[in-house]
């Protein structure tokens, strides 16, 4: 699970929750990681908000990675606290909208998502307006599967209660009272990332058997897909092991695989 | 059940869209300039929008008949399709919209009478010659009538154009409509078919092949010309004994005078959808089978496919009369 932030202080309640480390690896930009999670602190503004992304997105392993955008925005109506998921993401008269895919079944509110250059001072919409959304989307929709891209933001500023001046301390409780939500949001996007994503006892099963002999680039393919189609027929993990350890090399274990698959490839 | 509404800001007022902003009023409402900013954009995952999705409704602006190919039909000459919507209610694991769309969202097209426009003129082509025009191309006519009200609007249209056949493709039981409608010698309801030993595999939310029945029954009851349509066929164990089983089922409980047509098709898709379809369902069994890519498309082996469907010929013409059996065949590439 990934978390993009423009501020630390939006990052301090999610690096307590999740007891993150700061990575000392990376010096471009701070992020923060435990086994499961990791976060990057972009800065304000749509440039460092791509820039961070794009670095981000450099650090995944699959597509399938899921990954929210959590912040502070102002909104035009709704009051202050509420946490909100951006249903349509938008920039100046720019034709690239954005429509986040509704799949979390979350009882929150949602709304639509106007990323500016600077603050908005007048509210002018019943929406929400922020420095960021629109420039992350932009990037991580270029690489991460849509559904996996999420934007949470909780409204620190409205026509009530207007932005005067940043408190850092006032975002740190903002974000802390949505944790739970938070968590929550987490859950779900993990669950349909783990159900678009391998296996690992899969992935690890494929590993051994390249590791066994040498597969040219095309037949790395076949032979990924054809140990999932004979596990996905019933074929035992030991059997498929057995068969590629008595081939002669690469291209017999795809023979070998696919005379199995032909013998019990039809449905039950 | 739909807990999302976008809707393109030019039918934003049109009496159906307001009709279901009524009809769901919890609905989170978003607009768009069209719908392909929604439906059209890459990089989104059919399988997980499928467990939630959205309804987009829009306007159909480009052409809304299409011809059928050549070597589809039901025993006319002169046929079409239209599709007032794309998508489904059911999850079939066959289905090719699985591979066509890159969204699983509902898109319904609101502008309905634009599309009778359409037939209309198709059917004025040839005033002494039927048209068929096949509704559940790209979606299950009926299975979400209680949304779109798609069913009773076209009967309304079809009743007044007699030369202009309409056949109405569904997996539901949600009959309701044909039901309360005095029947119409040019609409064919045609219910789609897999044994339940398939389906139960293959077809999520779909109701039991029993139920389908029992509502077709009531349909021939009532004077309702039926459909059957075997497509795809799909090569199982114990085949010719489940397959057998269906038919009888069937024709056990449908009068054969009510039954229009009956089609078989071999399971097939182009290959591009079902590369899509493997990725989006890497451990489907149906996937992992002995299918071989064909010219184009994917599908059985010839010999499995021709064995499979000569049992299904052999057992139908048991029930009926050859001229009420049509092969929709794939088109040779």
């Amino acid at each position: 699970m990934n978390f993009i932030v423009a501020l630390q202080a939006e990052a301090r309640p999610l690096i307590d929750k999740f007891k993150l480390q700061k990575s000392t690896v990376f010096k471009t930009f701070r992020i923060f990681h435990n086994t499961k999670h990791r976060l990057i602190v972009s800065g304000i503004g749509q440039i460092q908000a791509a820039a961070a992304t794009g670095f981000l997105l450099g650090l995944l392993k699959d597509k399938t990675e899921a990954l929210l955008n959590v912040g502070l925005a102002g909104h035009g109506k709704l009051a202050m606290g509420t946490p909100f998921l951006a249903n349509r993401i938008e920039y100046k008269d720019e034709d690239s909208v954005y429509f986040p895919p509704p799949v979390l079944k979350l009882a929150t509110d949602y709304s639509l998502l106007q990323t500016l250059d600077s603050p908005e001072f007048e509210y002018p919409k019943p929406v929400g307006y922020d420095m960021e959304a629109h420039a992350i989307y932009s990037v991580a929709s270029k690489s991460i599967t849509r559904e996996m891209i999420q934007v949470l933001k909780i409204v620190s500023d409205n026509p009530s209660h207007p932005l005067e001046q940043f408190d850092a301390e006032k975002a740190v409780e903002l974000i802390s009272d949505q944790t739970p939500l938070i968590e929550e949001i987490c859950e779900q996007m993990e669950s349909l990332s783990n159900e678009i994503t391998n296996d690992r006892d899969f992935l690890a099963l494929v590993e051994e058997i390249q590791s066994m002999h040498r597969f040219t680039q095309t037949e790395t393919h076949q032979i990924e897909r054809d140990i999932q189609r004979a596990a996905c027929l019933g074929l035992e993990a030991n059997d498929i092991l057995s068969l590629a350890r008595s081939s002669a090399n690469g291209k017999s274990t795809i023979s070998s695989l696919r005379r199995e698959i032909k013998k019990i490839g039809i449905l039950a | 059940m739909i807990s999302t509404i976008y809707f393109e800001e030019q039918v934003a007022d049109h009496p159906r869209t307001l009709h279901l902003f009524e009809k769901f009023p919890l609905a989170d409402r978003i607009p768009c300039t069209h719908y392909k900013e929604v439906f059209n954009p890459s990089g989104q995952n059919f399988r997980i929008q499928k467990k939630k999705p959205a309804l987009i409704l829009a306007g159909n602006s480009g052409k809304k008949v299409h011809p059928v190919p050549a070597t589809y039909g039901i025993g006319g000459r002169r046929n079409f399709y239209f599709s007032h919507m794309l998508n489904c209610l059911y999850d079939c694991r066959y289905c090719f919209l699985q591979g066509m769309y890159p969204s699983a969202h509902y898109l319904l097209f609101v502008n309905y009478e634009d599309f009778y426009e359409e037939i209309e003129k198709m059917a004025m082509q040839t005033p002494t010659e039927p048209s068929w025009f096949f509704s559940g191309y790209d979606c299950d006519s009926l299975a979400l009538e209680s949304l779109s009200g798609f069913a009773v609007s076209a009967l309304s249209f079809f009743q007044d154009h007699p030369t202009a056949q309409l056949e109405l493709r569904t997996k539901s039981v949600n009959t309701q409509v044909l039901e309360k409608h005095p029947p119409l010698s040019n609409v064919v309801t045609a219910f789609s078919f897999t044994p339940q030993e398939i389906s139960d595999q293959l077809e999520q939310n779909v109701p039991s092949v029993s139920s389908r029945i029992k509502v077709m029954r009531s349909l021939a009851e009532k004077g309702w010309k039926l459909g059957i349509r075997l497509d795809p066929v799909i090569d199982c164990h114990q085949f010719t004994q489940r397959y057998a089983s269906l038919i009888s089922q069937i024709f056990g409980e449908i009068p054969g005078d009510s039954v229009h047509s009956v089609s078989l098709g071999p399971f097939r898709l182009p290959h591009p959808f079902f590369k899509r379809m493997e990725k989006l369902y890497p451990s489907e069994p149906l996937f992992a089978g002995n299918l071989e890519k064909r010219g184009r498309s994917v599908s059985y082996e010839p010999e499995i496919e021709n064995q499979r469907i000569e049992t299904c010929r052999k057992l139908l013409l048991k029930e009926i009369p050859s001229e009420k059996l049509f092969l929709c065949q794939p088109l040779e590439d």
